[in-house]
C-alpha cells in the first residue's frame, strides 16, 4: 500500500527528488573520471577539465578512455530506460522493452552486417543501427497492424521478428567470424575502448529524441489510460503510437550502435521507477532517464574496478545487480497487496 | 443537436446495423437498448467517432464529423467506455485527464480546469479518494472515477456505454439520479443499458436496436404501449405508476 500511496500522493516528492538523482548521477561521473587503474585525484581532474593541464598521462586518460566512457554510458542508460518506458506506455504491456519488439536485434544485425561487409564505413556504425532499428520496428508494426494492431499482437510480431533477426546474428556470426569488432562485448554489451567521435556521433540523436520524449510525455499518459479512452478524449491515437515508436527505436538504436546489447536497462529501470514514484507523475520520464543513467554508470564503474586489471561485460554487471532488485521489488510489491503489472 | 443520417456500423466493412437516423437533443436522455449483439456498442461508438461509419454521416451541430479534428470533437463529446484498461494512477490524476482536450500546448492546467475537475470529484461524491489508485478501488468507485473524467470534460453532449452496469443497487440509483441531473444542466444525453427498466425510467426517448436496424424510437410511455417490447426481448412488459413516478414491470 505505501508503495502505491506514495505514486502520486504527495507530488512535492517527486520533485524533492530532483535534486538527489542530481547529485548521485554527479557523484558517480565524479568517481567514474577519477577511480581506475590509475587513480586521479580531485585536484588533477580539475585542472584536467578546466584546460589547464592538457598534456599528462592523466590528461590523457580522461579525455580518450574514461570522459567518453562515462558518458557513453550515462546516454546508453539514459536511452534505453526511456526507450523501454515509452514502449510499455505505447504497448500497454509491462513486457515490452526494446529487446522485445525487434528494435535490439534490428540494429545489433545492421551493426554486424555492417563491421561484416562494409568495415572501412565503421564511422558510420551509429546511422547503421539506426536504419536497422528503424526498419525491424516498422516490420513488427506493420505486421502488427495486418494482423489487427492489438497490444498483444504487436508484442508476437516481435518476438517472431527478434527471434529471425536474432538467428540471423548468429548465421552471419558463424560464417564470418573474424568480424572485425568485439563480438562478447557487443552481444552483451560494453563500454570499453569507446572512442570520443563515436559518443559525439550518438549523442545528438540520444539528447534530442530524449527531449522530445519528455514533450511527449503526458500524450503517452493518456496513451496508457487505453485505445478508447486516449481517443475520446481527442488523442490522434494512431499517429501518437507511430511517433512514440519510432522514438523508442531511434533511442535504443543509437544506444545499441555505441554500446551493444544491453537490452535488460530497457526492462527493469521502467519498472523500478514505477513502483518507486509510479507512472502517472509527470517527471516519470525524466526519473525514469535518470535512473537509467545512474544504473548504468554505476555498474560500468564496477564492471571495470571489481576485477581490476581485468575487467567484466557491463551487461554481466547490470544483470547481476539489476535482476536481484528488480525481483525483490516484485516482491515488496506482492506483499504490499498490490501489482501494478 | 446530435445527428445520425443514414449510418451504417459495423467492423471491417460488415455491416451489423444500416440505414440509421436518429436526432438526439440537448436537455434530453436518449437511452439505446436492444438484445446482446444487436449492436448498441458499436452504434455508440461509431456515433462517438471512436468507429468509422460504413455509410451515412454524423453531424454535430450542423457540421459533419470529419470537420472537426480529434481535440475539437472531445471539447463537445465526451464518451465513457464500457471497460478501461487497468492503469495505475490516483483517482484525481484520472479526473484531470478529462481537461485533456482543452489544454493547449504547454498541457498545463488553468485555475478554470482545476475547479472543473474538484467540481466533478464532488458531483461524484468521490473526493476521498483522490489519492488512492485506481487498482485500490471497487468496481463500482472506479465507474464513478471514469464517470467524473467524462463530467470534468464539460461537454454538452455525453456519451455514456453502459454506465451503471454490474454496479449494486446503491451505485446504480445514484448514478440515473446523475443522468437526472446532468440532463437538467441542458447536457444531451445519449446512453446504453442494459437494465430496460431503469431505461424506461430514466430516458425521454428509446431507441430499441433489433434486425440491423432501428426498430422503435419513441418516448417509453408508447414503446411499452405499442407492444414492441415484447416482440424485441421475448417479456411483457406493464407500466405501474408509484408515488416515485412511472415505473415498469417485466413478466
Amino acid at each position: 500500500m505505501p508503495i502505491l500511496r506514495t505514486c502520486s500522493a504527495n507530488k512535492g516528492a517527486h520533485k524533492a527528488l530532483v535534486p538527489l538523482v542530481c547529485c548521485s548521477l554527479g557523484l558517480l561521473i565524479f568517481l567514474s573520471l577519477t577511480i581506475g587503474a590509475t587513480p586521479i585525484g580531485a585536484k588533477g581532474l580539475l585542472a584536467i577539465l578546466l584546460g589547464e593541464d592538457t598534456r599528462s598521462l592523466s590528461y590523457r586518460i580522461v579525455r580518450h578512455v574514461r570522459l567518453p566512457r562515462t558518458l557513453a554510458a550515462m546516454l546508453c542508460g539514459m536511452a534505453m530506460a526511456l526507450s523501454g518506458a515509452i514502449l510499455q506506455k505505447v504497448l500497454h504491456n509491462p513486457l515490452a522493452g526494446p529487446s522485445l519488439i525487434g528494435v535490439n536485434s534490428g540494429a545489433g544485425l545492421f551493426t554486424l552486417l555492417g563491421a561484416a561487409f562494409f568495415p572501412h564505413l565503421v564511422a558510420l556504425g551509429p546511422t547503421v543501427a539506426f536504419v536497422g532499428a528503424m526498419l525491424s520496428s516498422l516490420l513488427v508494426y506493420t505486421l502488427a497492424r495486418r494482423s489487427g494492431s492489438t497490444r498483444l499482437t504487436i508484442i508476437l510480431a516481435g518476438v517472431a521478428v527478434s527471434s529471425l533477426l536474432g538467428s540471423c546474428t548468429d548465421a552471419l556470426l558463424t560464417l564470418r567470424p573474424d568480424t572485425q569488432m568485439g563480438r562478447l562485448d557487443f552481444l552483451i554489451g560494453s563500454f570499453a575502448h569507446i572512442p570520443f567521435s563515436q559518443v559525439v556521433q550518438g549523442a545528438p540523436y540520444i539528447v534530442g529524441s530524449a527531449l522530445l520524449a519528455l514533450v511527449l510525455g503526458h500524450d503517452l499518459t493518456i496513451l496508457s489510460l487505453g485505445d478508447e479512452v486516449a481517443l475520446s478524449l481527442g488523442l490522434d491515437v494512431g499517429r501518437t503510437r507511430f511517433f512514440a515508436l519510432m522514438l523508442a527505436s531511434l533511442l535504443s538504436a543509437s544506444s545499441v550502435s555505441m554500446c551493444g546489447l544491453v537490452g535488460f536497462v530497457g526492462l527493469v529501470i521502467p519498472h523500478m521507477v514505477r513502483s518507486l514514484i509510479g507512472e502517472d507523475s509527470s517527471l516519470y520520464l525524466f526519473h525514469t532517464a535518470a535512473a537509467g543513467a545512474v544504473l548504468t554508470l554505476g555498474c560500468d564503474l564496477v564492471a571495470r574496478n571489481l576485477f581490476r586489471p581485468y575487467e567484466l561485460p557491463v551487461g554481466i554487471v547490470l544483470s547481476f545487480i539489476g535482476s536481484p532488485f528488480f525481483l525483490l521489488l516484485l516482491f515488496r510489491q506482492k506483499n504490499k497487496g498490490g501489482s501494478h503489472v | 443537436m446530435f445527428e445520425l443520417e443514414n449510418l451504417s456500423v459495423g467492423y471491417k466493412g460488415r455491416p451489423v446495423m444500416e440505414g440509421v437516423s436518429l436526432t438526439f437533443r440537448p436537455g434530453e436522455i436518449t437511452t439505446i437498448i436492444g438484445k446482446n449483439g444487436t449492436g448498441k456498442s458499436t452504434l455508440l461508438k461509431t456515433a462517438c467517432s471512436l468507429l468509422k461509419p460504413l455509410a451515412g454521416s454524423v453531424r454535430l451541430e450542423g457540421k459533419a464529423q470529419q470537420d472537426h479534428t480529434r481535440r475539437q470533437w472531445a471539447q463537445k463529446v465526451a464518451f465513457l467506455a464500457q471497460s478501461h484498461a487497468d492503469s495505475n494512477c490516483t483517482v484525481h490524476s484520472l479526473v484531470t485527464h478529462g481537461r485533456y482536450p482543452h489544454l493547449g500546448f504547454s498541457r498545463s492546467m488553468g485555475e478554470g480546469d482545476l475547479r472543473l475537475v474538484e467540481d466533478a470529484l464532488a458531483t461524484m461524491g468521490i473526493g476521498e479518494l483522490r489519492d488512492t489508485s485506481l487498482l485500490q478501488i471497487s468496481g463500482g468507485e472506479r465507474q464513478k472515477a471514469y464517470l467524473a473524467m467524462a463530467l470534468a470534460q464539460d461537454t454538452p453532449y455525453l456519451c455514456l456505454d453502459e454506465p451503471a452496469t454490474y454496479l449494486d443497487l446503491a451505485v446504480h440509483k445514484e448514478i440515473l439520479r446523475l443522468l437526472g441531473a446532468l440532463k437538467a444542466q441542458g447536457k444531451c444525453i445519449i446512453a446504453v443499458m442494459h437494465d430496460v427498466g431503469a431505461a424506461l425510467e430514466v430516458s425521454d426517448h428509446i431507441c430499441l436496436l433489433g434486425n440491423g436496424g432501428v426498430l422503435s424510437y419513441a418516448r417509453p410511455e408508447a414503446l411499452v404501449r405499442g407492444g414492441l417490447m415484447e416482440e424485441a426481448f421475448g417479456v411483457a412488459c406493464t407500466q405501474v405508476s408509484t408515488r416515485e413516478g412511472e415505473r415498469y414491470l417485466f413478466t
